[in-house]
């Protein structure tokens, strides 16, 4: 038990060093930060809502620049591999293939989760640039207790993005396609909740109904995490489920992770 | 093989806490905001659209409250309220300015600002009450517990019925909160101008030159005080007394 975790700690060490050594890495990251220093202009188009622009804008760009960064980490890790065949030379060794992708897998998690720690300090400074600005924007509210708590629940996002993409670099053939299944999966996973709120007002029937909300339940529900759109909605109940909304990211993340190790290990090279 | 078959397992026991914590959380956390189809289609709709494709509903109504003020914010005879300072926007007819703050509201209706601001600009600028009256209505029925839009319309209605004292009265109560528009400070003055309280209307002017975001709403209140300097040695000495 403690040899593959060694043996996982390992790779996801050297995949972290390989992602941070990547030029498109840091060139996301680059066009990441300057993004969100740009919205520093677009808070000044916004008098009297400056901060919350650059509030909403940089979260946005967080997560986005995060999904770019686990996509493309996660297409380019195995596929490259496995296209240039220096995946041998890991799994020659005692080395599982379950093994390979848990490690994998955290070592891609852990450069996402430092791309947006790097974003979210340049963002902080982009909205506290104008104090008196940022202290009227957080009139009324806890920033503090509540910024951490968005980017949990953002890093939560990108824990299940991660090894949806994951998974789908081992089974398509290109990266091209790795990059659309895992974009429409981001795309409809942010329509959960309204997907369900229209299935409850439109369809009618038992059955139908079931089996549309089943279809419904597989894609995962990235409103679950979306607490930058909805921690200031009144009555908001979300910070009392934020442990249950982790869980759930886990239990999804893992359900990816555990399908990604059952085809990995059936596939031939 | 026991590694396919932990994996297998392990699928197994993911299965069971994603559907577990799916119903916990599809319980405890209805959907909120207006459905898609219920969004205002304006040349903008792909836009907003895209960004909510992205989960960004409160990204695309900060979107879309820019253009708004891009909007309001120039003349309809080509020049904006930078040119030369002061620019009279009740000129204009702006037709569009209903719609564009309802597409604010469709897209977060917990944006409140922007909605008090139009509904504040159609009612006392553009002499459009009814329009106001309408926006803050479908204000109240998205977002019930915000209290100001109440305040806001019985302020309309006060003024549509010529009761100024009421007006003043629910006016004193707006501005004590720090996000109240300056406009409506701006007729607060106007209204207390009018009634001789011309200590208090000082204030009220000073207050809006110290902290309006815009500077056309600051050379407003200036040039309002300076008019009220030079209306009456009674106004000048009542301006006098409340300066620091």
């Amino acid at each position: 038990m403690i040899q593959p975790a060694i043996q996982a700690l390992a790779i996801a060490r050297t995949t972290v060093i390989e992602q941070i050594r990547n030029r498109l890495y840091l060139v996301i990251l680059f066009f990441g930060g300057g993004i969100l220093l740009a919205s520093l202009l677009l808070g000044a188009l916004a008098p009297g809502h400056k901060v919350r622009v650059i509030f909403d804008l940089g979260l946005v760009t967080l997560e986005i620049f995060g999904l770019v960064t686990a996509v493309f980490g996660a297409v380019s890790l195995v596929l490259d591999e496995t296209e240039s065949k220096t995946i041998y030379l890991i799994l020659t060794r005692p080395v599982s293939r379950a093994t390979y992708i848990i490690g994998r897998f955290l070592g891609l998690v852990t450069a996402v989760l430092f791309t947006m720690a790097a974003m979210s300090v340049l963002h902080f400074i982009a909205m506290v640039y104008d104090y008196q600005w940022f202290k009227e924007f957080t009139y009324g509210w806890s920033f503090h207790s509540v910024y951490p708590l968005l980017l949990v629940m953002a890093g939560g996002k990108m824990l299940i993005t991660a090894a949806i993409a994951l998974f789908f670099s081992l089974f398509a053939s290109s990266q091209v396609s790795a990059l659309v299944f895992t974009g429409s999966f981001w795309i409809a996973g942010h329509f959960g909740s309204e997907l369900r709120f229209l299935i409850d007002r439109t369809v009618e029937g038992g059955v139908a109904k079931s089996i549309v909300l089943a279809a419904a339940s597989i894609l995962p529900n990235f409103q679950y995490f979306n607490f930058r759109d909805t921690y200031a909605i009144p009555h908001f109940a979300g910070f009392e489920f934020i442990g249950t909304a982790l869980f759930y990211g886990l239990g999804y993340a893992g359900f990816f992770l555990a399908l990604s190790t059952v085809w990995f290990s059936r596939k031939e090279f | 093989m026991t590694g396919r078959r932990g994996a297998l397992a392990a699928l197994v026991v993911c299965a069971a806490v994603v559907f577990w914590t799916n119903r916990r959380l599809s319980a405890a956390l209805p959907w909120r905001y207006p459905v898609l189809t219920d969004l205002v289609m304006t040349e903008n709709y792909a836009g907003d659209l895209g960004a909510l494709l992205l989960g960004a509903h409160r990204l695309a109504a900060d979107i879309a409250y820019i253009q708004l003020l891009q909007y309001y914010g120039v003349s309809e005879h080509g020049h904006s309220h930078d040119d030369g300072g002061f620019h009279d926007i009740s000129e204009g007819k702006y037709p569009e300015l209903k719609t564009l703050s309802t597409r604010i509201m469709r897209l977060d209706p917990f944006f409140n600002g922007p909605i008090l601001e139009s509904a504040g600009a159609l009612a006392f600028n553009q002499d459009r009450p009814d329009e106001a009256m309408l926006l803050l209505q479908e204000g109240i029925q998205r977002d019930p517990q915000f209290f100001r839009y109440h305040l806001y319309l019985t302020a309309i209605l006060f003024r549509e019925k010529g009761n100024d004292a009421g007006l003043i009265e629910l006016l004193l109560q707006a501005i004590k909160t720090p996000d109240c528009p300056p406009l409506f400070e701006l007729m607060l003055g106007n209204l207390l101008r009018q009634a001789g309280r011309f200590e208090d209307a000082a204030r009220v002017y000073l207050h809006t030159f110290y902290t309006a975001p815009q500077e056309s709403d600051r050379k407003d209140a200036e040039r309002r005080l300076r008019s009220l300097i030079l209306e009456s040695r009674e106004a000048a000495e009542a301006v006098r007394s409340v300066f620091p």
